[in-house]
């Protein structure tokens, strides 16, 4: 987990008038699954076109344990991609479908059949060798298209949106999945996903993005502790941002009174301010800060809704047992070290 | 009852809806065939028409060798036509339909717009075209290469090449439409796991495509097989096909039932055509 097995330097892309990637740089190391997570646009899919060789940057480096893969053609690339729709050959069946990348090299056809049916063991399609795509199920199908990518022992495995076809369920069981295969093959897996869940669920560092720019790189739980901006606080994780201004040693909030936090805005200044929902407690006050607007019922807790005086609005994730009724006032307490500044 | 009575409403509101194009097909397909059937058994009449007795003759008549050759003669000339329409038709079916939306439809109003002339128009360019004195022969002979016209015009290449030029957007349009329909990630899939661009072709496009291209050979073989026009014009009336037979049978000979005869003949290899082709199709949409 060490050295670095792809190194993104300075990569520029324009479509036109718009910039799908903005001067990215970026480390993936060896044996890591990496998400690219950002919001649809944001230009992580064309980060994964470039590196799997259908997009060409206008600037920028791409480097393969230390060599320009940008040279290398895209049909011999050490690179695979799991297509989002899968992109299975729809009149071949699972056997040709997962052997064909590997028809594409010098290997004998025993070799090749060999080959194939080792991986069809290892990802569990013994029973559908036969079948057509269109008789599989979409977990199946996943399945398929995981196999065909890692036919050719990539170094590099790219996921497009891996999860996002699939039910709840069978996207738990391929979760597992994906990691064991990971695990058991030993290849790099680049995941690009605008959904969170599935990248905290996968990923070990993640890559924020917006607007063709990197916004944050980091683990998943340092991501949703530590937000550097206020985008990355938005958009990872359920949390409360509030407006308000920097004093010297923390902020005033109009409803929240002035609470003590070490933050570097210097004072005077319009400030965002983050509190995840589950680092709030309430108690009860007829003078409290904010009004409980909403309580759902949502299985090992409540998700309470207050509305502040100053008409913003909290989520706070309460105990199930806790005796809190839409109306009621309440104050809200937490810790000065749960709360984050921008 | 309420069920089964209402389910025969619906069935008689489906014959209704049906029954324009019913009598279309009666009319114009089912009367038309029966006819020629009927034609074909009976006697020729002094000064063209048909009498009586019903008779079979011309089912062996027809099978002397002369006419038997013009039969191969024009399968073979169909073929062809429907093999070089596949050869252009294909490629630029393919090149378009990797074009940008506004220049696929650019392209595609260029290739149908010449269809909507007067076909003999357009046949009679080929005459001035081909012609021992036309464009192409000067051309060559100007730049020293030939000092002899080459003889193109009135050769069964020269029919060929004419119904080619006249059938070739019928070729291109329902290959275009099927390659169009081919998910663009199936071909990038096959790049991404190291196909050539000629394998990709071969393993994904191709048998993709397949649907249309059979359509396509259908569309270009058939007006090509019954084409008389074409064969008169640029064959010269040295290249005979059954269409000839057909018409030179009704208004020339005057000997309506064995035109009939050939108009049958014809009619029965397309029906065996097609149906090899819904057939062949049929298979490769259940495998896709």
């Amino acid at each position: 987990m060490s050295e670095n097995l792809l190194e993104i330097r300075n990569l520029t892309k324009n479509f036109g008038s718009v910039t799908a990637l903005n001067n990215i740089s970026l480390d993936i190391k060896t044996n890591e699954m990496f998400a690219l997570l950002g919001p649809s646009g944001c230009g992580k899919t064309t980060l994964l076109r470039i590196i799997a060789g259908f997009e060409y940057p206008d600037s920028g480096q791409v480097l393969m344990n230390q060599s320009d893969l940008l040279a290398i053609p895209t049909r011999t690339r050490p690179v695979n991609l799991m297509f989002q729709s899968y992109a299975l050959f729809p009149h071949m069946d699972v056997f040709s479908n997962i052997s064909y990348g590997l028809t594409n090299t010098s290997l004998s056809k025993e070799e090749i059949s060999k080959q194939t049916f080792e991986i069809i063991e290892k990802i569990g399609l013994q029973e559908h060798v036969k079948k057509k795509p269109n008789q599989l199920s979409g977990g199946q199908q996943q399945r398929v298209a995981l196999a065909r990518a890692i036919a050719r022992k990539p170094k590099i495995l790219l996921l497009d949106e891996p999860l996002s076809a699939l039910d709840k369920k069978i996207r738990q069981e391929m979760q597992v999945e994906l990691k064991r295969i990971q695990h058991e093959f030993g290849i790099t897996f680049i995941i690009v996903t605008h959904d969170q869940d599935e990248a905290i669920s996968l990923a070990n560092r993640i890559a924020v993005f917006n607007k063709g720019e990197i916004k944050q790189i980091s683990s998943p739980q340092e991501l949703y502790e530590n937000p550097t901006n206020e985008f990355v606080a938005n958009f990872i994780g359920d949390g409360n941002l509030l407006k308000a201004v920097s004093t010297g040693n923390g902020f005033q909030h109009p409803s929240l009174g002035e609470i003590v936090v070490s933050h570097n805005s210097g004072s005077g200044k319009q400030i965002s301010i983050l509190i995840r929902p589950e680092n709030i407690s309430l108690v009860k006050a007829s003078d409290g800060a904010g009004e409980i607007t909403d309580s759902v019922f949502a299985g090992s807790r409540k998700n309470i809704t207050i509305k502040l005086r100053t008409n913003e609005i909290v989520r706070v994730y309460a105990d199930k047992s806790a005796s809190l009724e839409i109306g009621d006032r309440v104050n809200l307490s937490f810790k000065p070290q749960d709360v984050r500044v921008f | 009852m309420v069920k089964s009575g209402g389910s025969k409403t619906s069935r008689h509101l489906g014959w209704a809806w049906a029954s324009p194009g019913l009598i279309f097909l009666t009319l114009f397909a089912a009367i038309p065939v029966l006819s020629m059937l009927f034609m074909s058994v009976l006697t020729a009449g002094r000064f063209g028409g048909v009498t009586t007795p019903i008779n079979f003759d011309n089912f062996s008549r027809a099978t002397d060798p002369i006419f038997v050759k013009v039969i191969i003669n024009s399968l073979l000339i169909a073929s062809a036509t429907a093999i070089l329409s596949l050869l252009i038709g294909f490629p630029t079916a393919l090149f378009i339909s990797r074009l940008s939306r506004k220049w696929q439809v650019i392209l595609i109003v260029a290739i149908i717009l010449p269809y909507w002339t007067n076909f003999l128009v357009r046949t009679y360019a080929w005459l001035v075209l081909l012609n021992n004195e036309g464009i192409i022969n000067k051309f060559l002979r100007n730049i020293g290469l030939i000092d002899k016209p080459i003889e193109m015009l009135y050769t069964p290449a020269a029919v060929i090449v004419g119904m080619t030029y006249l059938y070739l957007p019928l070729m291109i349009l329902p290959i275009y439409a099927a390659l169009e329909k081919v998910d663009k990630n199936l071909t990038e899939a096959a790049f991404d796991l190291g196909s050539s661009a000629w394998k990709s072709l071969r393993t994904i496009s191709i048998p993709l495509a397949m649907p249309g291209i059979l359509i396509g050979f259908i569309f270009v073989f058939v007006p090509s097989l019954g084409n008389f026009v074409v064969p008169e014009l640029l064959g010269g009336g040295k290249t005979v096909m059954i269409g000839n037979l057909v018409r030179d049978q009704f208004l020339k000979a005057r000997d309506w039932p064995f035109g009939a005869t050939f108009a049958l003949i014809l009619a029965l290899i397309l029906v065996v055509l097609i149906s090899i082709q819904s057939y062949v199709s049929k298979r490769v949409n259940v495998n896709a």
